[in-house]
């Protein structure tokens, strides 16, 4: 195979990797990252439904589901670990018995959306940074954590058209110990590394960058002081700057007011200059969700429908009497809720307690389709790597409102 | 078959002003009455008024800034949403309208043709998922290029244009495009260089190139590769006052060779006056008659909430600080372009605003050739497409619009020369700039008429004295000989087209952009382009393919 195979695993999408049949499993032979290894190298799907935990002919199955979320008045439609095209299915499921949609990543992006509805923001996408920025500033404890390949790609990138190999480096936060490794080479000030009173460092940074007068005249003590000093010098040095922020790694009671002061400080510097913010997240189909979301039904998350009508509502897991999980890329079991379960998922977490558990395959493993990256812009195709026969949760799921 | 007898027809492609006719639909053609074997249904439209299905040559319909726009319009969404029933899909929203509605909306106002002029390529994906997610309607896209590094640098180092036109040529075919728009002309560019103006003979700081000098080969390329709609121009210095000087010298850079204006009214800004904003509709409308080669959409302003979506980041940014309510995104994009997104609140009794709205009417009644002129609101940047009828009203009933002058800013009615334009507009002109003539500009040659062979999408109106409300709520559309829209709602969902053209490219080309993906994009060439059988999988979208000259 060719190396470029589309990666499912994390919302970067790397689209360099090349992946071969190994055992039960995928290897990755090329540009493999920890998230991609462990996602390529899952077992293959089952092949066999279930019906309360005995094996059931697919058909029966999918007609039991259908009967469980017709009785249903709050079905919850959870997890949405899937692809565009499962999306847009579970929209239209949604839909037709009046269910609510939650996927699992959606209360990190409600921190971004919080800010984002408010304020709007000056953003950018994974090429600009790779390309243009020549100074990042990271806002969080292990920014990179969930999203392995961000500084080999856009921070160590072996080619970019205007920034030098060099380049200069600010955390507000804890970095992590393989991102701090991947730095090495650049000029790096840590303003905090203490992982908490994010939300006042970034107001300090913001004071001293817009009223220098403070800065000098503030009590701080010395280190603080010069550090702020060098980050100053560092961010107004800029030709093009990037503040990057993983709302999942940030402390999740203040996470809205960071993105908040994140987008106050990109207004306040591009007055004079640029600098253009980058939020990671949104894996296992997040970003999917919120663009499928927000064009079909005009709302971006917290999705339910009442007679058919959309609502930005939002439900209560608790509240549900019914559960439809969805979770084509990890073997997350589904929350424990004492209604009736429905699962499509490749993998069998949960499925004996379950009350229906349908086999699917892993979008870009099973087959193709789309998903959308981080930055929101770019949606990649997905590649077919493997046959057995397992069904997308798309083709699933359509079957279920056919039979409704 | 169908016979749909005796309605008053309007056809300008077909010369037809407002004839009592039958037309026959065949296999949802239209066919001559000598092809008809045997007639199944008759549909009397005596006393009706049967037009081209309407046709949408620049309304932002797809792609990621009206999804940043819905994100953004959160109370518009949740004040307008509409419920699902055995037929239609659900949706909210009446500025920005979530997909399945903008859909309906559009057929419901006798239009089965929409198409969106800003694609960014790496954002291609987006739209055409996004547009095969809105019913009822054809589509196509032109691809945005002249901001985009690759040929930024192809320009810098005076590459030769054959290689120009097949890297365009290359775009569309991998993006899937019907036509090719530029914005701003490096400007976008500039302004990710910290640029904050670039007139059309200022340069790129970084490639040292004018938005001239980026706009010059692009025309070249698309007339070279017979693309039959012309290179689709926002041209710089939008909605800044004084840059109708630079709109004409735009035009003057065309050099004769075929052009389209977009959204002109927002590029016909005079400065004279107290208020340093007047009205330069005369001469820009005096260079549109003059110059044959060159087409416009007007981008009418209605006054109301919306909110603006452009890829130029520049004046976006620029203009933030009239955010009505306020909040604004821009975003930087992939060294290819970039989106700005503002909310806008156009005011009756503000100065400016009242005259935005008098400059673009101006422009409709001052042009003398309607088959160049092209009805758009650029929704939902100048209002929501939802205004169509009432702009047609304005544009059709003189002493409708001079009572609405009345109303709005008196300085701003009093420094415009709308109250004293006798030109009211007749329904075949609305017939031609609302259907014929887009169509004609973007090469559908089977639209936007009802001549022998022509896909049968038409619209049937009943006359009403009341032209906003006819043109409101027309009793008939018919999308492909199959009837989709009856008294004014959706009563079918038809299959739909996306429209393209595949212009001829050396593949050689594709060796450098291989090269130039590997090393500086963020992904790979093979994932970048769409494959016809991935385009048509969106949703059992058929591909139609026109032909270059």
């Amino acid at each position: 195979m060719t190396a470029t195979v589309t990666c499912p695993f994390c919302s970067l999408l790397c689209d360099d990797l090349s992946v071969r049949a190994s055992g039960s499993g995928l290897t990755v032979s090329a540009n493999a990252c920890q998230r991609a290894r462990q996602g390529f190298g899952l077992p293959a799907p089952a092949t066999e439904a279930r019906i309360a935990g005995v094996v059931a002919p697919l058909e029966r199955a999918v007609t039991r589901a259908a009967q469980l979320l017709q009785k249903s008045r709050k079905a919850l439609l959870g997890g949405l670990g899937t692809d565009v095209n499962g999306l847009r299915a579970a929209l239209r499921l949604a839909e037709r018995t009046d269910a609510a949609l939650w996927h699992e990543q959606e209360p990190y992006a409600r921190q971004n959306l919080k800010a984002l509805q408010s304020r709007g923001g000056i953003m950018t996408t994974l090429g600009e940074v790779k390309n243009r920025a020549d100074t990042v500033l990271f806002i969080g404890n292990n920014v990179t954590d969930n999203h392995p390949r961000f500084i080999e790609r856009c921070i160590n990138p072996a080619h970019a058209l205007f920034a030098g190999k060099h380049r200069k480096l600010g955390y507000l936060g804890k970095p992590g110990r393989t991102e701090l490794a991947d730095c090495e080479g650049h000029e790096l000030v840590t303003l905090t590394d203490q992982g908490n009173g994010l939300a006042n460092h970034l107001a300090l940074l913001r004071a001293a960058l817009t009223q220098p007068q403070w800065l000098a005249a503030a009590e701080l003590p010395a280190p603080k002081r010069n550090k702020l000093k060098q980050l100053v010098d560092m961010v107004g040095n800029a030709q093009y700057g990037a503040l990057v922020w993983s709302p999942a790694a940030l402390p999740q009671d203040q996470a809205d007011l960071i993105i908040h002061a994140c987008l106050d400080l990109l207004r306040d510097l591009n007055v004079k200059q640029r600098f253009a913010g980058l939020s990671l997240g949104g894996n296992n189909g997040g970003v999917s969700w919120q663009s499928v979301a927000t064009w079909q039904t005009g709302f971006p998350a917290g999705v339910n429908f009442t007679n058919g009508r959309p609502s930005a509502n939002g439900v209560q897991a608790a509240d549900a009497d019914c559960l439809l999980w969805v979770s084509g890329f990890n073997r997350q079991p589904p929350p424990a809720l004492a209604v009736p379960t429905i699962i499509l998922s490749p993998h069998q977490a949960g499925a004996s307690a379950a009350d229906v558990y349908l086999p699917t395959g892993v979008p870009g493993i099973d087959h193709g389709g789309n998903l959308f990256r981080t930055d929101g812009v770019i949606a990649l195709p997905l590649q077919k790597l493997r046959d057995r026969g397992a069904p997308s949760a798309a083709e699933v799921i359509e079957q279920i409102v056919e039979r409704l | 078959m169908i016979k749909l007898a005796g309605g008053k027809v309007y056809d300008p492609a077909n010369g037809v002003d407002g004839r009592i006719m039958d037309l026959y639909i065949k296999d949802g053609q239209l066919v001559a009455a000598s092809a008809v074997d045997k007639v199944q249904q008759v549909i009397d439209l005596s006393g009706r008024i049967v037009m081209p299905g309407g046709i949408d040559i620049h309304t932002h319909i797809g792609g990621g800034k009206v999804s940043i726009a819905r994100l953004l319009m959160a109370e518009d969404h949740n004040a307008h949403v509409t419920g699902a029933d055995d037929l239609l899909r659900s949706g909210s929203g009446a500025i920005a309208p979530s997909s399945f509605i903008t859909g309906y909306r559009y057929a419901e106002m006798g239009y089965t043709a929409c198409f969106e002029p800003a694609m960014m390529p790496v954002n291609a994906r987006q739209s055409h998922l996004e547009m095969a997610d809105t019913p009822m309607l054809d589509t196509g896209a032109y691809v945005l290029l002249g901001n985009d590094d690759f040929l930024l640098r192809l320009l810098q180092q005076k590459k030769d244009q054959q290689l120009i036109n097949d890297y365009v040529a290359w775009m569309i075919r991998a993006t899937r495009a019907l036509g090719v728009k530029v914005v701003n002309p490096g400007g976008i560019s500039a302004f990710k260089f910290n640029q904050r103006k670039l007139d059309l003979d200022e340069r790129n700081k970084y490639y040292g190139l004018t938005p001239r000098d980026v706009l010059s080969p692009l025309l070249e390329a698309l007339d070279t590769l017979g693309v039959p709609h012309p290179l689709h121009v926002h041209a710089c210095n939008l909605g800044v006052p004084g840059n109708f000087q630079t709109t004409l010298d735009t035009i003057a850079a065309a050099e004769g060779r075929p052009m389209h204006v977009t959204h002109v009214q927002f590029h016909s800004y005079g400065q004279e006056g107290d208020r340093k904003f007047s009205s330069a509709a005369a001469p820009i409308a005096e260079a549109v008659n003059r110059h044959k080669n060159l087409s416009i959409d007007v981008g009418q302003i209605m006054f109301g909430q919306t909110v603006t979506a452009s890829a130029d980041t520049m004046l976006q940014y620029k203009g933030h600080i009239h955010a009505h309510p306020h909040k604004w995104t821009c975003m930087d994009i992939e060294c290819e372009a970039g989106c700005g997104v503002v909310p806008f609140r156009y005011r009756d009794k503000n100065f400016v605003n009242a005259l935005q709205w008098c400059i673009g009417l101006e422009i409709f009644l001052l042009t003398d050739d309607p088959w160049r002129v092209f009805l758009t609101t650029d929704h939902p940047n100048g209002a929501p497409f939802t205004s169509y009828p009432h702009l047609i009203k304005l544009l059709m009933d003189r002493s409708f619009r001079n009572d609405v002058l009345g109303t709005i800013n008196p300085a701003a009615a009093g420094a415009s020369t709308l109250g004293s334009i006798e030109r009211e507009y007749s329904l075949y002109e609305i017939a031609v700039i609302t259907r014929a003539a887009p169509a004609r500009s973007l090469g559908l040659q089977d639209l936007g008429h009802l001549g022998n062979g022509a896909t049968a999408d038409i619209t049937v109106y009943q006359p009403d004295d009341d032209i906003e409300t006819m043109f409101a709520h027309p009793q008939y559309v018919f999308k492909r000989g199959e009837m989709c829209v009856r008294n004014g709602r959706v009563c079918a969902i038809p299959t739909t087209s996306t429209h393209v053209v595949e212009p001829d490219c050396d593949p050689g080309i594709e060796r450098s952009l291989k090269r130039y993906f590997d090393r500086y994009m963020s992904m790979n060439l093979e994932n970048f382009k769409i494959s016809r059988e991935e385009l048509e999988g969106y949703n059992q979208h058929s591909l139609l393919v026109h032909d270059c000259r």
